[in-house]
């Protein structure tokens, strides 16, 4: 019945949204002699590279009444030198050998992402231009992967348990292996207590009290919670977007403002918490998942020997010959492959090539922490007008500083379809 | 951020205990940052990065420190207003600024006051990439309160920094065992404290690759 519905796949770009204005570097240029111009750059990319400029060319060109004139970037300048003029003391050997005169320009700090911007940039300063092979967009995506997709969205959606104290919806997480298409973790936010779930009361008292605030008397004959069919069709996502206050990412702050359940009737969760205002569906998740990878790949025998070996091998590489080296090493590759044979899969680096599937888009907090344990694509159904860290409020993944980046889409559920997954889940869960 | 230069009595006490424990995780080979959160003058809990031993890139000080003081409040039978209530009157000392996950958690905590060793330029999130700490004014008009924190940055910044220096020139410098954790101490570091250099990557894979376990070859 599901394949019938419109779900759609938006990817949520990676790029800044701001302009070249204050996306620059300065660096110190010079005018030169196109007759030495090989030699200079030669020397330059030697004793300048421009690491994290690649795509910034070295050389401008310009004609001038008929006359080449070339410039060439010397190095980054100082951001807090206030001589404007001063030269590393690295290169100003050379500066004097060339008899160059360094002045102040800017250059793009980014690579461009279009031709409009790269045509811009090209106005400042000569940048290289590479069409994006849009290698992370929805085009490259197959029917089978699509499949995939929305079939984990969906689990996803499933996972909002609606059985909790005071009965509200949670974020889910499921940590996917695309490659084997299996479920690595998975975790519900665990921000509030949990309460029993045997009382039927508890389970469905928030559609209850949903219904019986937001549903005008006269579309709602039936007293409420008197037959829990009725109930169930009368809810709706929009006219009960209270019942998601219970969700963390979207209202993080709320765990201390909490109506205080009975502590005794709170269920002992098998961590060593009973409620942690941190413990968001995404942060649980990847606990889960570091706990499987610990479970998985332990620090055996094996690796406890190989780890002396290693030991061995660092205390002696500096008198013994390379022979013994050799050796170890040897010893090692062959540990390793064992290793290897042995469980037949590699164990992965954190979460690198997983997935994550998010009901709502992540806080800081969680999009953060997904950076770290490396995920490779988040796929979220909700956005987060509140505190949403991937597009709404807050723009995670086109922050350039940071040490890895993944790819964020946001997957439109029709809204019948998901309360439709987040009320079957209550009855059958073991649906899908 | 803010960057003051002076620094009471007490800040630098508390700070050297945060140093302690970054020189504990240097010790067990995690990257070593320490905290402690101090409440009434005391303090209360202390924590440094344990990301290597649990594979878990988010068990940063910080949130090592928080879960130890939960769960002795959890013990005591605190509710969440009790609890609430205590962590406004907390203020943390940590080694180098919190990331931005840390800083997001610290603001949900409602931590009063936070003072931090160096700065964090790649993913800072008290004012070198993102303020969080000041992120109620981000937030939307109606949205609930986040109160967000006070943040004072360059608390002996010096010991901070020659501590990661240890942690990547040395990589281990009381002789301890390298355990099979090596390759992932070794990407956690080139991640965090290399420049994002393809030649970077390049020896890290070669290390991968090989298993050759010279972590002086990174340093060189």
């Amino acid at each position: 019945m599901l394949e019938a519905m419109k779900w759609e796949i938006i990817h949520i770009h990676n790029e800044p949204d701001s302009s070249l204005e204050v996306h620059t570097v300065e660096v110190l240029v010079s005018n030169i002699e196109p007759k030495l111009a090989n030699s200079i750059v030669r020397q330059l990319n030697q004793l300048c590279p421009l690491d994290n400029l690649r795509h910034v060319k070295r050389v401008q060109r310009r004609t001038s009444q008929g006359k080449v004139e070339l410039s060439v970037i010397l190095c980054l300048a100082d951001e807090h030198e206030k001589d404007t003029e001063a030269v590393p003391i690295g290169i100003q050997p050379f500066i004097r050998a060339y008899n160059l005169c360094p002045i102040r320009t800017k250059v793009a700090k980014y690579p461009a992402r279009s031709k409009e911007e790269w045509e811009e940039q090209c106005k400042i300063w000569p940048t290289s231009f590479h069409p994006s092979t849009n290698c992370d967009g929805v085009a490259t995506l197959s029917d089978e992967d699509m499949k995939m997709i929305f079939h984990y969205m969906k689990v996803a959606i499933q996972q909002t348990k609606l059985c909790y104290s005071g009965a509200k919806v949670l974020n889910a997480a499921v940590i996917v292996d695309p490659v084997s298409r299996k479920v690595i973790a998975s975790a519900n936010d665990q921000t509030h207590p949990l309460l029993t779930t045997s009382e039927p009361s508890a389970r469905y008292g928030c559609i209850d009290r949903c219904v019986a605030t937001t549903v005008p008397p006269e579309s709602h004959p039936n007293t409420a919670g008197s037959n829990q069919d009725t109930t169930l069709q009368k809810f709706s996502l929009r006219r009960c977007s209270d019942i998601f206050a219970g969700v963390s990412c979207l209202n993080p702050w709320d765990w201390a403002a909490q109506e205080l359940g009975k502590q005794n009737s709170l269920v002992k969760r098998e961590n060593k918490f009973t409620w942690h205002p941190l413990r968001h569906a995404a942060l649980v998740a990847i606990e889960n998942a570091a706990e499987r990878d610990r479970k998985l790949f332990p620090n055996s025998d094996v690796s406890e020997s190989k780890s002396e070996a290693l030991d061995v091998l660092l205390h002696t590489t500096d008198k013994c010959p390379s022979k013994r080296q050799k050796i170890e090493e040897q010893i090692i590759d062959k540990e390793v492959s064992d290793n290897l044979k042995h469980t037949e899969i590699m164990r992965p680096y954190l979460c690198t090539g997983f997935d994550i599937y998010l009901v709502w888009e992540p806080c800081p907090m969680c999009a953060m922490a997904l950076v770290h344990q490396r995920i490779r694509r988040i796929f979220y159904a909700l956005p987060n007008p509140n505190i949403g860290a991937l597009g709404s409020v807050y723009k995670l993944q086109a922050e350039k500083s940071l040490n890895h980046h993944y790819s964020v889409f946001r997957i439109s559920v029709p809204e019948q379809d998901i309360e439709e997954l987040i009320l079957n889940t209550s009855d059958n869960t073991s649906q899908c | 951020m803010a960057q003051e230069t002076g620094h009471s009595l007490a800040e630098l006490r508390f700070m050297e205990l945060a140093l302690e424990q970054a020189r504990l995780a240097l010790e067990k080979l995690e990257v070593p940052v320490g905290c402690v959160v101090v409440k009434d003058g005391e303090v209360i809990s202390s924590g440094s990065n344990h990301t290597s031993a649990t594979r878990n890139a988010t068990r940063h000080a910080e949130m090592e420190a928080i879960d130890t003081l939960l769960e002795e409040w959890q013990k005591i039978g605190f509710n969440q207003l009790e609890v609430a209530d205590r962590l406004s009157e907390c203020d943390l000392y940590v080694t180098c600024e919190p990331c931005i996950m840390c800083a997001t958690a610290l603001s949900i905590l409602g931590i009063r006051k936070v003072f931090y060793g160096c700065a964090n330029d790649k993913f800072g999130g008290c004012g070198s990439i993102l303020s969080l700490h000041e992120i109620a004014k981000k937030l939307p008009r109606g949205a609930l309160p986040g109160k967000g924190f006070e943040c004072k940055g360059g608390v002996m910044a010096d010991e901070a920094v020659a501590l990661f220096r240890c942690f990547y020139e040395q990589g281990n410098p009381n002789g301890n065992k390298l355990s099979s954790l090596l390759p992932f101490v070794l990407q956690n570091l080139i991640d965090q404290f290399a420049s994002v250099n393809p030649l970077d990557k390049f020896l890290f894979h070669l290390i991968k690759i090989t298993s050759t376990p010279s972590i002086r070859l990174v340093a060189v």
